[in-house]
């Protein structure tokens, strides 16, 4: 199904998440922003994209550093209105860090502001087409899709990838996120869905096969909780591994002691001596062909 | 840049390795190879587009070897 002709999917990778650009006759926008550190290589592309025109409004379906890390970038170029999950204006009007996932995730994300909120319910117009903002919780407990009936196109985020979804950070700090998951999933299932564009990866039709899919992850990780720290730790490595490319090993260790979510989930969870956790999501991400160790490095592939 | 292979069958994945720079004088970016134009069109494309961008990237590997090294 190919997309609308106002509609420019921006297809990133992990570090990024992509972006989706709507040329409307009135109005541009673009939902999410990448990575910080991919902020000149997002601007480029939205610049392009735009083809003279500029970028009037920015949403984020929620505020993960590779969601609204180019935030910053983005109104300093253009001065565009920015929209926000109600939930958060607090936390981004005083820029609390501990509120907002930066400082537990270890991540970097430039402060911004904010012009406007989004709820559950509410209809935007965009690239001439109308979409309802939808809450999402699990991966992120004020996280939103954007649904837009008449197309039958859903903007997921990280609730719903081709396979699988984003980690159940609330699960890994002892808050629900496993209930609210599926009821995500259940909600997007109840839509008649016929073109998902995720958050990361290529846009997909199958939507009941990913539902599928995701289900059944779900019910892996859900069964013990424990599995789903697990992936939430090698996850926050594999992120900070795609940022800096290289790291001692050493570091890693220093890592598993210090960044506030994997210290979380390895006293809640994994109950394991530091180095051992370390030396494990090493071994887990070269097992899994996400890394490689190279003369003492992790290595990111 | 991995070993895919753009004539076999099947989703064609995307290039990007997580660089994402792009470099001035060649107006590619320096990790996957792609111009911005490539890169934005990607993600709406249909399969025969990616294959031919794959096409296109390996040509451009070629031509960054030194002399000796080309096949």
């Amino acid at each position: 199904m190919t997309l609308p002709a106002s509609m420019r999917l921006l297809e990133r990778g992990w570090l990024s998440a992509n972006n989706i650009l709507f040329l409307g006759r009135e109005e541009t926008a673009l939902v999410d922003s990448g990575y910080v550190s991919h902020a000149p290589q997002t601007l480029a592309l939205v610049g392009h994209a735009l083809d003279g025109r500029k970028l009037d409004l920015l949403i984020n379906t929620h505020l993960h550093s590779d969601h609204c890390g180019g935030n910053a970038a983005l109104q300093a170029a253009y001065a565009c209105r920015t929209l926000i999950p109600a939930a958060e204006a607090t936390s981004v009007r005083t820029w609390d860090e501990d509120a907002l996932s930066y400082r537990a995730t270890g991540q970097q994300c430039p402060r911004f502001g904010f012009d406007g909120l989004l709820r559950d319910g509410d209809r935007l117009r965009l690239g001439d087409l109308d979409w309802r903002v939808l809450a999402a919780p699990g991966h992120d407990p004020h996280a939103l899709l954007l649904w837009c009936e008449a197309q039958g196109i859903l903007l997921s985020a990280d609730a719903l990838w081709e396979n699988g979804f984003g980690v159940i950070f609330p699960e890994l700090e002892g808050e629900s996120g496993f209930v609210e998951t599926r009821a995500t999933l259940e909600l997007i299932a109840g839509l008649d869905v016929r073109l998902v564009i995720p958050g990361h990866g290529p846009a997909f039709a199958d939507v009941r096969a990913a539902l599928e899919r995701a289900r059944r992850r779900l019910d892996f990780l859900e069964a013990d909780p424990v599995r789903n720290a697990q992936n939430g730790v090698k996850v926050l490595v594999k992120f900070r591994l795609l940022e800096r490319r290289r790291v001692e090993l050493s570091e890693l260790r220093q890592w598993v002691r210090e960044v506030p979510l994997l210290v979380t989930a390895n006293r809640r969870y994994l109950r394991m001596e530091d180095d051992a956790l370390a030396d494990w999501i090493a071994l887990q991400l070269v097992r899994a062909g996400a890394a490689a160790i190279e003369r003492g490095m992790l290595v990111d592939r | 840049m991995t070993r895919y292979d753009p004539s076999a069958p099947g989703p064609v994945p995307s290039p990007c390795i997580g660089v994402c720079r792009m470099e001035e004088e060649t107006g590619l970016c320096s990790g996957c190879l792609r111009t911005i134009d490539e890169i934005a069109c990607w993600g709406g494309a249909p399969e025969a587009f990616k294959r031919e961008v794959w096409r296109e990237i390996r040509r451009r590997e070629q031509s960054r070897m030194p002399e000796a090294k080309r096949q």
